[in-house]
């Protein structure tokens, strides 16, 4: 797809369809190619010959090579692009390897009706990994309703037969999916059920092609037939559990929280792709073809014309103006920037050109607010809530590596969520502690902590998003063997007096002794002096320190404060006191003597000038959403850094021998941070997949996720060693060629979901620029 | 034939991963369904999967 435009950065292209054949042996009176207004089909070579796809591998791979592209798509495209021959097929795939695999990834993928598909052509397909797509328009009668011969013959079992060869366990793997144009007059549960007997893994529902020239057939009286269409495939689908992805719906929905589409049917991704037509020339979108007769046109060839010049033509730029290039009907229209404006052929008026709302606004209007207004009932009975979304391009600057302030503010807001979520199901076990003595801590901190939300949430919301509060919950809720789950329990009242000591609210409450202290997490924490209590009583006044019922009348004789850095580049807690802090496999390290403290506040300050000199992305990153540094007990050699997926917004390292490598430990530890803050809203991966891939930074093979982890990690510290300009090229070449390993092993595992190949994709077009760090 | 438009991916996102609670009240988020199963699905993950990454000696434990 072009992209780049938002930038000024050169416009790149990495999918193209490679039209192999320009004819078909189905009639379907609906296809746009033959059918709609451009004609050009008549003129067109039938089968693209050798040269030609030699000619357009070159271009491919050309530009590739000159943008460093980590992996461009070709989908093999018609007509019917089988008609082409195994043997014309072979020759084909072979010259596209041959010129793109050398600089870039290659995706290779097939459209077709299947009608001819069979074992042979699977083999053939299985032997390039092509990915194999099927059109069928659901049950045999929503099938026969247009795709059928030229003789009016059905072509319904001619692809069950082939969809059941794609079915087999050798075969699985290519299938991509099934797409289906939807018909009024077809049942929608019926066409949904037929499509899902076939168990694609993925499955598209497209709107026929339409202009406000030639608009969408709508029976009379209703003004939005195809949402109610739709609408009731998506009832259905959401009561079988969603089986398989849909496109669209999947895309409404994730545009609607700020995330990406997957279709340029809606939202305002700068999608778009290059078609190169079996005489060589470069079109665009073979949707335009629905618009007027040369449409898609640009005039130019592979056999003279580069990508660039291609991308560089009017039309295609005009496509990817985002919503600068939208009317003002749909700029002014709140769920833009969910439906984008709808597919640009269907904005088109001969009168206007394409400068309209789509001819299915009102559809796409009607299904944006069904989807997004009213959701299944989750919380049945209550209002729609809102949900943590990123913003649009958020997710696209994380995977970048650093992320931008918008991203990094949600992940933390969503994560305060998760935490408040995770306190209340605390709460809510307290009154079964068998110890009254701790069961009265944890009952009256629990009533403590709801009364401080009424009167100040923000103070209750500062503790709660401490990032100990969250692993500590999690203790509560899944103690550990051996765990003391009635002091760990009472350790509430100890987080709702640090929130009334924020709150400046004086409150008296027993509170739990762990080792001899009162924890007031974030805040510090109180010597009792007493031996063998499990719970002393603890007062709490505005402006003082806290102190004990019997304790020093000065507070300040046991207190120990929480610790931070503050300074301009980097803000963050110590944290050398939360008793919950110790849980990231490697020991931490106890409160800090003086001497300690001071290297650790001397190293954490300089490391914080060096990020905001060498990678200020990374920094004001860092600075964002970095809440605590927990020292590590020193390793003898080496370094030591770790992050736990519930200490939310922490990292705990060791204080390297060479203190300059202090930042490359906060940041390769903060990625595991925010990368476990993602994990949280987008779900990156196949969570059943249990493989294990080989990864260049250790011997042993590991699970997709933490492959996924190292590749993120890596990335920043390649990214690091880069800004250090010849002093760290020997570093960015290794972590280079690490990420772009692993990233190729991820690829491989296809265990990745649209988000993660969006996410790696992202990451690969990172490590070679560096406009995302600065 | 229809332009894929672009590849077919997958889209499992999961819409209603996390939903703001931030200004409900404490006190009655213990009987929310919607904090209880964010709680749940928190716990889930948290008995299934890893729960931290290491990375003593930088990596050696990814």
């Amino acid at each position: 797809m072009p992209t780049g435009q938002a930038t000024g950065a050169p416009v790149t292209v990495s999918q193209y369809v490679l039209k192999v054949h320009s004819r078909c042996d189905l009639a379907c009176d609906h296809c746009y190619v033959y059918e709609h207004a451009d004609q050009s089909w008549r003129v067109k070579p039938r089968a693209i010959s050798l040269a030609v796809a030699d000619m357009a591998a070159r271009r491919i791979a050309e530009h590739a090579a000159e943008h460093r592209l980590p992996r461009v798509s070709v989908i093999l495209h018609g007509g019917e692009p089988l008609l082409l021959g195994r043997p014309g097929m072979r020759s084909l795939l072979a010259a596209l390897v041959k010129w793109i695999t050398p600089v870039s990834g290659l995706d290779l993928r097939i459209h077709s009706n299947a009608v001819q598909l069979d074992e042979r052509w699977c083999e053939l397909f299985g032997e390039y990994g092509v990915m194999v797509g099927v059109s069928l328009d659901g049950d045999r009668a929503a099938n026969d309703r247009h795709r059928r011969f030229a003789d009016g013959r059905s072509s319904h079992d001619q692809v069950l037969r082939a969809l059941a060869v794609l079915r087999r366990p050798e075969f699985r793997h290519l299938f991509a999916g099934i797409l289906c144009t939807i018909d009024l007059a077809s049942d929608p549960v019926a066409v949904y059920a037929a499509l899902a007997a076939e168990q694609p893994p993925r499955l598209d529902l497209l709107l026929p092609h339409a202009t406000w020239d030639n608009p969408p057939f709508r029976p009379p009286g209703q003004s939005h037939p195809y949402a109610d269409w739709l609408l009731a495939v998506y009832r259905r689908w959401i009561s079988d559990g969603r089986p398989m992805p849909i496109r669209l719906f999947d895309s409404v929905l994730s545009a609607a929280r700020g995330g990406p589409s997957w279709t340029e049917v809606v939202g305002l991704e700068r999608t778009g792709l290059l078609v190169i037509e079996t005489d060589g020339s470069w079109e665009q979108a073979d949707s335009l073809k629905t618009a007027f007769d040369g449409a898609p046109a640009t005039g130019m060839r592979v056999q003279r014309d580069s990508v660039d010049d291609a991308v560089r033509h009017p039309s295609v730029l005009a496509r990817q103006g985002g919503l600068a290039a939208l009317s003002g009907t749909c700029r002014a229209c709140p769920v833009v920037r969910i439906c984008g404006g709808g597919l640009y052929a269907h904005r088109y008026s001969s009168e206007t050109g394409f400068r309209n709302p789509s001819a299915y606004c009102a559809d796409l209007m009607e299904l944006i607010s069904q989807l997004t207004v009213a959701r299944p009932a989750v919380n049945s009975g209550q209002r729609a809530r809102a949900v943590h979304r990123l913003p649009a391009g958020a997710f696209d600057a994380l995977a970048a590596g650093p992320g931008d302030a918008a991203a990094v503010t949600v992940l933390g807001e969503a994560r305060l969520s998760q935490a408040k979520a995770l306190v209340a199901a605390v709460g809510e076990q307290v009154t079964s502690l068998r110890e009254p003595e701790l069961r009265s801590a944890a009952a009256e901190g629990w009533a403590l902590l709801c009364e401080l939300d009424a009167v100040d949430s923000d103070a209750v919301a500062d503790v709660l998003s401490h990032p100990y509060t969250r692993a500590w919950a999690l203790r509560c809720l899944q103690p550990p063997p051996g765990a003391d789950t009635g002091l760990d329990q009472a350790h509430l009242a100890g987080i709702a007096a640090a929130a009334a000591l924020r709150a400046g609210v004086a409150t008296a409450l027993p509170v739990p002794v762990r080792h001899g202290l009162v924890h007031l997490p974030s805040m510090g924490a109180l010597t009792t002096g007493t031996a063998g209590r499990r719970t002393v009583c603890l007062h709490v006044s505005p402006g003082r320190l806290p102190r004990l019922s019997r304790g020093p009348a000065r507070g300040d004789v046991g207190w120990r404060s929480a610790r931070s850095v503050s300074g301009p580049q980097l803000r963050v807690a110590v944290e050398d006191l939360d008793p919950f802090r110790d849980c990231h496999d490697v020991p931490a390290a106890g409160r800090l003597g003086g001497r300690a403290w001071l290297a650790w506040r001397q190293a954490l300050a300089a490391a914080g000038r060096r990020l905001a000199r060498d990678v200020p992305g990374y920094a004001w990153a860092i600075r964002a959403g970095l809440r605590a540094v927990v020292p590590l007990r020193p390793e003898a050699s080496g370094m030591r850094g770790a992050t736990a997926r519930h200490a939310s917004g922490a990292v705990a390292v060791a204080l390297p021998g060479d203190r300059r490598r202090l930042d490359e430990l906060i940041v390769h530890e903060f990625q595991h941070a925010k990368l476990f803050a993602l994990c949280d809203l987008f779900e990156l991966y196949d969570r059943e997949d249990t493989r294990h891939l080989p990864v260049p930074w250790r011997p042993d093979p590991r699970p997709v996720e933490a492959v996924l982890h190292g590749t993120y990690a890596h990335l920043a510290l390649a990214q690091l060693s880069r800004s250090r300009g010849p002093r760290g090229h020997d570093s960015w070449l290794r972590y280079r060629s690490w990420v772009l390993g692993a990233c190729e092993a991820l690829w491989q595992t296809r265990a990745l979901t649209a988000q993660g190949e969006r996410f790696v994709a992202g990451m690969l077009t990172a490590l070679d620029g560096d406009g995302a760090v600065r | 034939m229809e332009s894929p438009n672009s590849p077919l991916l997958d889209g499992r996102a999961e819409p209603w991963a996390v939903v703001d609670v931030r200004e409900v009240p404490l006190g009655q988020l213990s009987a929310d369904r919607d904090a209880k199963r964010m709680a749940d699905r928190i716990l889930a993950r948290a008995a299934s999967g890893p729960s931290l990454l290491a990375a003593v000696n930088f990596g050696s434990a990814i």
